[in-house]
């Protein structure tokens, strides 16, 4: 599909246009300076999108975009650094990057395309994939459990832990602003459908199966929180926990000091060779 | 060799032979003498057997020896272990003399201080010298030091052999290590990002770089696994690091699809593979060179890359800031190989041979309209940095346009294979040429790399003898096109190789057309010893 110019690899009525969408106008709404902005990604339909916005992306390898996106914040902390990518992706091949950055918490924005099966292999169960779910793959349906990423991170101490659902443009623009401007990492749970592949997990069933927390959620305790994302039949949406947390790259002494990034500098192999010259 | 000493202590992990190694150290630094020290250890943390062997020479020593003077058992079970490495000549000492002195002196945790005695008497040391050593090493804890310096007194008291003086070194020498001149090397070539997950025997390179990390600026980041260290790594070059990981083999296996990127993308990275050997987790705390097939083929698809070997301190500083170099301008994934007796071993270096180093940023500020993958004449496009300049830097694993966006267009793909490959021509003009060890005019080439450097030196003399001349190759890959003039001379190729296959000599046979006529091969953990080698090489001429 042809959009702004530019041959999208999507189906037409794909939930990721309406991503794409949310976060240009989020961006476009914080007034974010285009060159310091980066995003980074794996492999699979979600992980297109920085291909589709016009700033600088690192599209890495499936399941990886998290180390290299911790790191090119960690090397230019004055970057806006976003990971984007699918279930699959991010919570499948890249799950041990998930539990092991919530850890570091630095301040990056992570967006998880989550719309419980996989698109681009077509077809079968992703790690969100309801229980029964049933693919070419899993015939007789999925035995596993969906993971939960919202309860997952905040028992992971994660410092911000949102779920969105991509056809609520105006709430999910809000969600993400939130996100961006959050000190620490954000996550957010970005649900939407799949209209080639998943015939159950429609815009109704979305409808019928989850609901915004409201006014009264604290999405400071912790305990609420966690009640909140394991609790009741439906998926609650919104910011569902958001704490404070040291934030890794103010934590470095590389930047103690000098807070230039680091392409900036130019090493320090002079010092040594005068140190072991004596 | 009669002018070298060659002792062995030989105690369990845990029991103190690295406090004994050290102060032998110091006293060896104040003396000015040359050494040689090497270590092997077994994959425990407390008991088994590891020794630590000290060289000690009146001119340069390089290399392991199969002969031991004075071989010191601080446990039982040595002498069956190591009984091929005593002959009838060998002095061999127990430690139950050392722990009575050091009963006696009020802790039996005095008796490394009698040992450390008794070889200070040993090497014609002063007593003087090796107490003030004793009074700094423990001086976090003044109430020991009374017992420590009268327990050294008796120890060295206690040794009535012969006190072997030594010429002493007219340079000024630095003491290291491999793993610490790895550490130098980059620092030198402007290393500012590691991250790693800790594997023997490459972990000291991680851990010296930690300790300097302070004082040089560096950012570094113990991953989760292998696989998120080299993403990392690839992350922070983006972002304008310069960045390594140091690893071992299953590491590196890890790490494979990483190395891919950085060839596809075209993203520069230094991997550091301490090698041990394998399959498997093999024998994770000893020696062999059976990783360069794994470093040669690491990654699908095709892409350049450079593997380099280096064989001792001075090269590991050197060719370590080169890679970085190498890496930033050819933008690709450049290996460097050592292994676990390399790493482990300990010789001075000369200070007025470590040169003043020139870490050049080979990148650019962009403007609008920047394209990432600028099809040029050598296929090196000008590499942005995101944030530094007005333009937008696309990287991607899909294969993609200049300016880094996904593509299936048949031409656009053919292009940017060529483009990726074309810098192999220039990789190959400028490869290192190996150093012939030995007379221009030679019978026998005798081909080795990486850690057996200082078996070629130490074995120069001795082979010139044999008409053998060694020729030691610190980069293995790509090869100068000049180094088959090297072969053509020779009547016979011999082939030294820390592995069971031989696969260095395959990677010569295929790459100059040519045949290894012998290959002396060792895979069964311990580094070749010189004897071993010149024993074998005897043999394999005669």
């Amino acid at each position: 599909m042809i959009v702004d110019g530019i041959d999208l690899a999507w189906c037409p009525g794909c939930g990721n246009f309406s991503i794409r969408n949310i976060i240009q106008t989020a961006i476009e709404e914080l007034g974010l300076e285009k060159n310091k902005v980066v995003f980074v990604s794996g492999i699979g339909q979600a992980a297109k999108m920085p291909q589709y916005l016009g700033y600088s992306y690192f599209n890495g390898l499936h399941g990886r975009a998290i180390p290299a996106a911790f790191a090119i914040k960690a090397s230019n902390p004055e970057l806006v650094v976003i990971a984007e990518g699918g279930d699959g992706d991010m919570y499948g091949e890249g799950g041990n990057h998930f539990i092991h950055n919530i850890r570091r918490n630095p301040d990056i924005v992570h967006i998880v395309h989550n719309n419980m099966v996989y698109g681009l292999t077509k077809g079968q169960a992703s790690p969100t994939s309801r229980s029964g779910f049933v693919t070419p793959v899993q015939v007789n349906g999925t035995i596993a459990e969906p993971f939960d990423a919202i309860a997952a991170a905040i028992a992971l101490n994660a410092s911000f832990a949102a779920r969105a659902f991509a056809l609520d443009r105006e709430k999910s623009v809000g969600i993400l602003k939130e996100a961006i401007k959050h000190k620490g990492y954000s996550l957010i749970d970005m649900l939407h459908t799949c209209v080639s592949f998943n015939k159950v997990n429609t815009n109704n069933w979305f409808k019928e199966n989850t609901y915004y927390v409201d006014k009264d959620h604290d999405p400071e305790n912790r305990s609420v929180a966690f009640e909140t994302a394991t609790s009741g039949d439906k998926i609650p949406l919104g910011i569902i926990y958001r704490g404070e947390r040291p934030v890794y790259e103010e934590q470095l002494d590389i930047y103690s000091e000098d807070k230039s990034p680091l392409y900036m500098r130019t090493g320090n192999g002079e010092k040594l060779y005068k140190k072991l010259r004596g | 060799m009669k002018e070298e000493l060659s002792v062995v202590l030989a105690g369990e992990a845990g029991q103190g032979i690295k406090t004994a190694e050290l102060m032998m150290v110091e006293i060896l630094k104040k003396q000015k003498y040359f050494f040689f020290i090497s270590r092997e250890y077994m994959s425990r943390v407390r008991g088994g057997i590891n020794t630590t062997q000290i060289l000690i020479s009146d001119k340069p020593v390089n290399s392991f020896s199969a002969r031991t003077d004075l071989m010191v058992a601080l446990t039982g079970g040595v002498r069956e272990r190591y009984n091929h490495r005593i002959d009838e000549d060998t002095l061999f000492v127990e430690n139950k003399d050392f722990i009575e002195i050091a009963k006696k002196n009020g802790n039996v945790k005095y008796a490394n201080s009698v040992l450390f005695g008794y070889l200070c008497s040993c090497i014609g040391a002063p007593g003087e010298q090796g107490v003030e050593i004793i009074k700094s090493t423990y001086s976090d804890k003044p109430d020991t030091i009374e017992g420590n310096v009268s327990s050294f007194n008796e120890g060295y008291e206690l040794y009535k052999g012969e006190r072997k003086k030594f010429k002493a070194n007219k340079e000024d020498f630095l003491t290291v290590d491999v793993s610490r001149a790895v550490a130098y090397g980059a620092i030198f070539g402007g290393c500012d990002f590691i991250a790693s997950y800790p594997m023997s025997p490459s972990t000291a390179v991680l851990t010296n770089l930690a300790e300097l990390s302070g004082e040089y600026s560096i950012l570094l980041e113990q991953a989760e696994d292998e696989i998120a260290a080299i993403n990392m790594a690839l992350g922070a070059s983006y972002a304008g690091a310069r960045a390594m990981v140091t690893t071992s083999g299953g590491g590196f296996a890890l790490m494979s699809e990483g190395i891919s990127l950085a060839g596809g993308a075209e993203i520069p990275v230094v991997v550091h593979i301490g090698q041990r050997p394998g399959p498997a987790t093999g024998l994770p705390t000893r020696t062999e060179q059976g990783d360069l097939n794994l470093a040669l083929y690491a990654g699908h698809g095709e892409f350049q890359r450079v593997i380099y070997a280096p064989g001792d301190q001075l090269q590991a500083i050197g060719i370590t800031m080169k890679a970085f170099d190498t890496a930033d301008r050819y933008q690709i994934p450049v290996i460097i190989l050592t292994d676990q007796f390399l790493l482990d071993s300990v010789k001075p270096v000369p200070k007025q041979s470590i040169a003043l180093p020139e870490a050049l940023r080979h990148t650019i500020k962009t403007e609008e309209g920047y394209k990432r993958y600028r099809i040029t004449e050598d296929g090196i496009s000008p590499r942005g940095i995101p944030g530094y300049g007005n333009g937008t830097v696309c990287v991607d694993s899909d294969e993609h346009d200049e300016e880094g966006r996904i593509t299936e267009d048949r031409d656009i793909r053919k292009q940017m294979v060529e483009k990726r490959n074309k810098r192999g021509e220039a990789l190959k003009a400028e490869a290192m040429m190996p150093a012939l060890i030995g007379e221009q005019e030679y019978d026998t080439i005798v081909v080795c790399y990486g850690s057996n450097l200082g078996i070629a030196l130490d074995l120069k003399e001795e082979c010139e003898k044999l008409d053998c001349a060694f020729l030691h190759f610190s980069q293995l890959h790509p090869l100068n096109d000049k180094v088959k003039q090297y072969f053509e001379k020779a009547k016979r190729t011999v082939i030294i190789e820390n592995n069971f296959g031989g696969q260095f000599a395959d990677l010569l046979e295929s790459r100059f057309h040519i045949t290894i006529d012998q290959r002396i091969l060792k895979y069964d953990g311990d580094p070749f010893s010189r004897e071993e080698i010149l024993d074998r090489l005897k043999e394999a001429i005669s």
